[in-house]
């Protein structure tokens, strides 16, 4: 049995040693390969020649200075770094927010949900108007100037910028528009087809850059709510493309609904230059003709060849792939932006000093959660308040976002610019000396003006820098927040029914209290922070809440849940005060009282009688007409904040990082300029501010 | 005693026991832990191992070692609650079909057959899903009990076909024993050293499926266990932060836990019945 | 005739029944859960700030289900499901809306396969033969510690291993990459550069199923082998001063590898569920990955397209092995 055993080892030692040969040798044959087989510059060239095809002639010809700038590229070659077929260093590659794509090779806006944000809304469309949050002011993109009213909102008059060109060639002009308009209401389930065919009556172009819309309401946000971008409106379709598919004003929807788009015609700087079919990637390159583009016009140049949106995978993936320079901006949760920053010293977040890492302080939405305002106890407002004085909102931020964003505890972004002086300061004053009757008569302040110095000492001790001085805390970290008041919260809790047992324990109708804070988001996004933040402060104080994450996002509009991580309102409008949007889906008109049923309105399904009659009043005021809005709009806050239906708690946060290995020049928070995200629609206007590194 | 005498002659029994047991201890030290270990933020974040804080602490300020501890109870807990109900089914199916036989064997074994063709994962994952708001360490059991019994209802279905052939049952039979008498005193007897071999087997299954589910952020994230002390380790970035106490502490207990099942599951099927095991070793 | 009418035509009744219960489980399990890929498509649009009116946002979700089909009765549904099942149609991806379901089932199984076959290859091939010859040579040193490592792999969740095995080759020592099928970008071609690229992202996902699976495979192979050690013919062989290679080669392995055959095949018909924990982790672009994000965004179709496929790959695989047994194995007659 040995001596077998040995042979049958030799045998197996000799056929380790062949196959260890064949092992070496397939090696080296690995290795040389590369050098043979790795031809970017075959595949650089490949896209130059398509470009050159889908180009016609006179585009080169027209813009000449342009084609000057954009030749380099392939002379340069050679040398330099080429991630993906791309010269790196004329390229901007960026994490797509949304993901894969779940349709690769359709463009069809207008039939569906395409996650616009591969490149489609950054850099291939213009739409008429962008919101610029950052400046707090509107762009006017495609469209020459603000839209005019008619006296009754119900005829509004657009006008468009002349000499724009879609990507073929042809000029966009009134006609596209109208196009759209109508196309868009003959077509049910069409992307903002419900809001057109509702409000529409007709629509027409009166001459080639005129378009007027006949309303069937009077309606002075019509604009706002279907034109101007903020993450999506409704875009312009070009005419020639679409009209195939509408016959004598009714759309053979079928095919409309088949048809890809692909490629798409691009309205904004860059067209399509490639993509995978595995939805993984979409590279767009910049437009010959890219000064007959709003961004050209109002901008000048976007500096980068190529842009190319790719999804990189998990937060780690996104983390590795920026510390190998093959990207320059990704989004993030904060425990990865802290990872991607101490592995590459070019990484930042929003912040050139590092901390506090996110922009927090100008997004549109608020954050925080919401109470169901048709539960027993969550339907008083001593029990919402009670909640809102037990959490201490420096320990709230250190769980949510590593203490690293703005306060904001008002129902408004506290540091829109639009907002400060209308809103915010008046409000500050009159919370200064708001109190509370927390039962017995007693009454408590409960503005906390000092609560963002103490997160930022809290910082300093971490060993983070950040100055200061009270203007630059306000600004990053805002005004104050609601107090840390465990006393007063206990006394609220007494009032509003609820009794503490010997064992610190709470109950409510002779039953132990118990309840679930609820989120529908992953870990990392801002809802989901919230809820954690929020049910880790009520473990802390002593009630019996317990954190639950579902994947059904319905959950929340059906109203199966206590507590819920949400936008606690709407958006603020972004350009002017108005506060409309914000609060419309608390109108009494969407609430569905039966909890089960679906709400369409706000998930906490709180209402008021004077906020209805507010709002209707608001709802035909024109947007513009502060003296008549800031009362009303003023009154409104007070109610919601006496009220508390929800607690807001921080802007709706997106942290992203930002890598200065190629380019430069990015916004940051000290440096503010344009809004700072690489999805949103601000991006093609970013891009004319960057710079290379001289990689 | 003779038994376990028998049993811990066999190294690897005796090593399974012995992790076990450590385990075990752990698990009953979570009872008189310092921290609430579901409260978040009670002790100072990220710290790496100290006197203080044996195993460090997280992100989310909770202290690892007492957190482990916990984890390691719960994981037990729902691995032996899910196991044993699922030996129920699967013992009440396979009495039943295999000593009924006709049409009810035929109906009760189209329904087994039906679990076993369902692709599992995919099923727990919507299952998971679905009752997601109410999940607790009982009704995740319960979940994996109904899904993990029906291989082993055959193997019990089958044992009971050849003891049907045996002359006691032919004697009981004709001396008039009631129906339910003969299954729980002699069947039940019979079956239940295979039942106790496929009982390890089972919760070793239930451990891994668990982690995975929470590995997919499909577990009720506030009943710490093993898979969710995982989860928000590697949502939290702890490899890319360095925070490698965090990482690899419920990794090392999730190895250990499962090498001392398998250990003792071995062991003790050797020492039932060393023909039977080859079925079975296939069927995590 | 009689194995037909005994034998053959309950077995094909059952294979029958089988499949429509599971089916039907399919069906109706994801349309319990409360929203539907409608309301994930809505609240996506929603999610970032872009407004919506209340009422608009009402008109959409009506409009938007009657597109999909998702306002006629479950009945209804089920019917048409049925009947596009013959034709193996599952309707158009809803939210890969209006992809058909077997396009994007197409472009997945490639993966799947490629990963799923190399690694059973692999695993039928090392587990076989380490366990045949741990349980022949049972007192070779090296075997003996081979058995010691595989008997703490064996009962190893997969996603342990998984993970322990990007920690170590993603991180400590950088040379695989965490994810995916391929390079981000890479030009995909039938080039030698490509094909590298693809075999460099498919190594530690196949690593990790063949570690698992190699230390299965080879506990039960040992067993087996040493069960038929103990049989009279091999007891015969060694008497008769067979040469010991001969004896385990033509005279154990051989009878071992049979069973073990069975198990390979029926392998092939986990293809369709795919190997769904090692796709997500290594976010792997196969079967498993799909049916994990259909789960994930309620998208009806594709999930009854690949638990459907899976199905009748699992129960048609085993009423094949148990019809052609008796072909391999002259031992088994089907009475």
């Amino acid at each position: 049995m040995n001596k077998n055993s040995r042979i049958l080892n030799r045998r197996d030692f000799l056929r380790l040693v062949g196959l260890g040969t064949i092992g070496t040798l397939s090696a080296c044959a690995t290795s040389t390969t590369p050098q043979v087989t790795s031809t970017p510059e075959v595949i650089t060239k490949q896209i130059e020649v398509t470009r050159l095809v889908q180009g016609t002639p006179e585009t080169v010809v027209q813009t000449q200075q342009v084609v000057v700038t954009a030749t380099p590229a392939p002379t340069a070659a050679p040398a330099a770094v080429q991630v993906m077929g791309f010269n790196r260093a004329e390229t901007v590659f960026i994490q797509q927010l949304t993901g894969t794509n779940a349709t690769p090779t359709n463009f069809n806006y207008w039939a569906g949900w395409r996650q616009q944000d591969r490149g489609m809304q950054q850099v291939m469309n213009e739409p008429l108007w962008v919101d610029d949050f950052e400046a707090g002011k509107e762009i006017n993109a495609l469209a020459a100037d603000q839209p005019s009213y008619s006296a009754d909102f119900k005829t509004l008059t657009i006008k468009l910028r002349q000499g724009m060109m879609w990507s073929d060639n042809t000029e966009i002009t009134a006609d596209d528009l109208a196009f759209t308009v109508a196309f868009i209401k003959a077509t049910p389930a069409a992307s903002y087809n419900a809001s057109v065919a509702l409000q529409v009556d007709s629509v027409q172009a009166t001459d080639k850059y005129t378009c007027v819309i006949q309303l069937k309401k009077p309606n002075p946000r019509f604009h706002y709510e279907n034109f101007v971008d903020l993450w999506g409106s409704l875009w312009i379709m070009p005419k020639h493309v679409f009209e195939k598919f509408m016959v004598n004003g009714t759309v053979d929807t079928k095919s409309f609904f088949a048809f890809e788009y692909n490629p798409p015609l691009s309205s904004g700087p860059y067209k399509l230059s490639s993509l995978d079919p595995a939805g993984k990637w979409t590279a767009w390159v910049k437009r010959d003709d890219w000064a007959k583009t709003p961004t050209g016009v109002v901008f000048g140049e976007p500096k980068p060849k190529n842009l190319v949106v790719v999804d990189y995978g998990d937060f780690t993936s996104r983390v590795i792939s920026m510390t190998r320079h093959e990207v320059d901006q990704i989004d993030l949760d904060l425990p990865s932006i802290r990872a991607v920053m101490k592995a590459d010293p070019s990484a930042r977040g929003y912040y050139e000093k590092g901390f506090p890492f996110v922009q927090s302080n100008r997004h549109p939405g608020v954050g925080g959660v919401a109470f169901n305002n048709l539960k027993v106890p969550f339907n008083n407002p001593d029990f919402r308040w009670a909640l809102t004085l037990a959490m201490d909102p420096i320990s709230y931020m250190t769980t949510a976002y590593d203490g690293c964003a703005a306060m904001n505890p008002l129902p408004i972004v506290v540091n829109g610019p639009q907002m400060i002086k209308p809103y915010v300061e008046p409000l500050v004053a009159w919370l200064t000396d708001f109190t509370l009757d927390v039962g017995g008569g007693e009454k408590v302040k409960v503005w906390d003006p000092t609560a963002p110095t103490r997160l930022v000492q809290s910082a300093i001790k971490r060993g983070f820098q950040f100055p200061t001085d009270a203007d630059t805390i306000r600004t990053s970290f805002g005004y104050g927040s609601w107090q840390y008041n465990p006393d007063a919260a206990t006394k609220l809790l007494n009032k509003a029914g609820l009794t503490q047992g010997s064992d610190k324990k709470w109950s409510y109708q002779g039953k132990p209290f118990s309840f679930t804070v609820l989120t529908s988001d992953t870990p990392g996004r801002w809802a989901y922070q919230n809820a954690l933040a929020a049910q880790v402060e009520w473990q802390r104080f002593g009630l019996d809440a317990r954190f639950e994450v579902t994947t059904d996002s319905l959950r929340a509009a059906m109203g199966q849940f206590d507590v819920f991580g949400t936008q606690t309102h709407g958006s603020n409008y972004l350009e002017n005060p108005d506060l409309f949007r914000t609060f419309t889906a608390f109108n009494t008109s969407y609430l569905e009282p039966t909890l089960g049923k679906r709400q369409f309105g706000h998930p906490s399904r709180w209402t008021n009688k004077r906020v209805d009659e507010i709002l209707n009043k608001i709802q035909v005021t024109d947007p513009n007409d502060m003296a008549t809005l800031q009362p009303l709009g003023m009154e409104m806050l007070q109610i919601f904040i006496k009220e508390m239906p929800c607690i807001s708690a921080t802007t709706s946060l997106d942290p992203y990082a930002v890598s200065s290995y190629y380019w430069t020049g990015w916004p940051s928070g000290e440096n503010h300029f344009t809004v700072p995200y690489h999805h949103y629609p601000n991006y093609k206007y970013l891009l004319t501010f960057i710079k290379p590194s001289g990689k | 005693m003779e038994t376990l005498r028998a049993l811990f002659r066999d190294t690897r029994f005796s090593i399974g026991a012995a992790v076990m047991v450590i385990l075990i201890v752990l698990a009953l030290m979570s009872f008189f832990s310092p921290y609430d270990v579901t409260v978040w933020r009670l002790v100072p974040r990220d710290q790496p191992p100290s006197p203080e804080h044996l195993l460090g602490t997280t992100s989310l300020g909770q202290d690892v070692f007492w957190l482990l501890t916990a984890a390691i109870r719960n994981s037990i807990l729902l691995a032996f609650c899910s196991a044993a109900i699922s030996r129920i089914i699967a013992l009440t199916v396979g009495l039943v079909s295999g000593y009924l036989g006709g049409a009810i064997d035929r109906v009760l074994m189209f329904v087994n057959d039906g679990f076993i063709v369902l692709p599992q994962l995919l099923i727990l994952t919507l299952l998971a899903l679905l009752i997601q708001e109410n999940l607790s360490l009982l009704t995740l059991a319960l979940l994996f009990g109904v899904m993990g019994w029906a291989l082993d209802a055959r193997f019990i279905r089958s044992q009971v076909l050849s003891l049907r052939e045996r002359e006691f049952t032919y004697t009981a039979i004709l001396s008039g024993t009631p129906l339910y008498k003969l299954i729980i005193n002699e069947y039940l007897l019979y079956v239940m050293p295979l039942t106790l071999a496929t009982l390890i087997g089972n919760m070793i299954w239930v451990t891994g499926m668990e982690v995975t589910l929470a590995y997919l952020g499909l577990t009720n994230v506030s009943i710490p266990t093993l898979g969710i002390v995982l989860h928000f380790a590697l949502n939290y970035q702890a490899i890319l932060l360095g925070l490698y106490w965090w990482i690899f502490a419920p990794v090392g207990a999730a190895v250990a836990l499962f090498v001392a099942l398998y250990l003792l599951s071995q062991s003790f099927s050797d020492f039932l019945d060393p023909r039977a095991r080859i079925q079975r070793v296939g069927t995590r | 005739m009689r194995f037909v009418r005994r034998y053959l035509i309950p077995r094909l009744i059952q294979y029958v029944l089988v499949n429509i219960l599971g089916i039907t489980m399919i069906f109706i399990l994801p349309r319990l859960m409360p929203n539907g890929p409608v309301e994930k498509t809505v609240a996506q649009i929603q999610d970032r700030g872009a407004y919506t009116d209340p009422k608009a946002a009402e008109q959409t979700v009506k409009a938007l289900k009657e597109l999909y089909g998702l306002d006629q009765p479950l009945i209804t549904q089920y019917v048409i499901f049925w009947r596009r099942l013959f034709t193996l149609d599952f309707g158009p991806s809803l939210v890969s809306f209006p992809t058909p379901v077997m396009t994007l089932i197409g472009q997945s199984l490639p993966w799947t396969f490629g990963l799923l076959f190399t690694t059973m290859v692999f695993i039928f091939i090392l587990g076989n033969l380490f366990g045949g010859l741990a349980g022949y040579f049972r007192q070779n040193r090296f075997l003996r510690i081979l058995d010691g490592v595989f008997m703490v792999l064996a009962p190893m969740p997969y996603y342990i291993i998984a993970l322990m095995l990007i920690i170590i080759f993603a991180y400590i020592i950088p040379i695989f990459p965490v994810g995916g099928g391929y390079t981000i970008g890479a030009p995909i071609g039938f080039t030698w550069a490509f094909i590298k690229d693809v075999l460099i992202h498919a190594t530690l996902p196949a690593l990790s199923l063949i570690i698992i699976g190699t230390a299965t495979t080879h506990q039960i192979m040992r067993l087996i082998v040493q069960g038929v050690n103990e049989e009279d013919y091999v007891r015969y062989a060694h008497i008769g001063a067979v040469k010991e290679s001969t004896v385990f080669s033509r005279y154990v392995m051989r009878n071992a590898t049979l069973p073990q055959i069975t198990r390979f095949a029926m392998g092939f018909s986990g293809l369709f569920s795919g190997a769904l924990v090692t796709e997500v982790i290594f976010a792997y672009p196969g079967i498993g990955f799909l049916s994990y994000h259909a789960i994930l965004t309620s998208d009806y179709n594709v999930l009854m397209g690949v638990t459907t496929l899976s199905i009748i790959a699992l129960t048609t695989s085993t009423l094949l092995m148990d019809l052609l047994n008796p072909l391999f194995d002259p031992r088994i007659r089907l009475t």
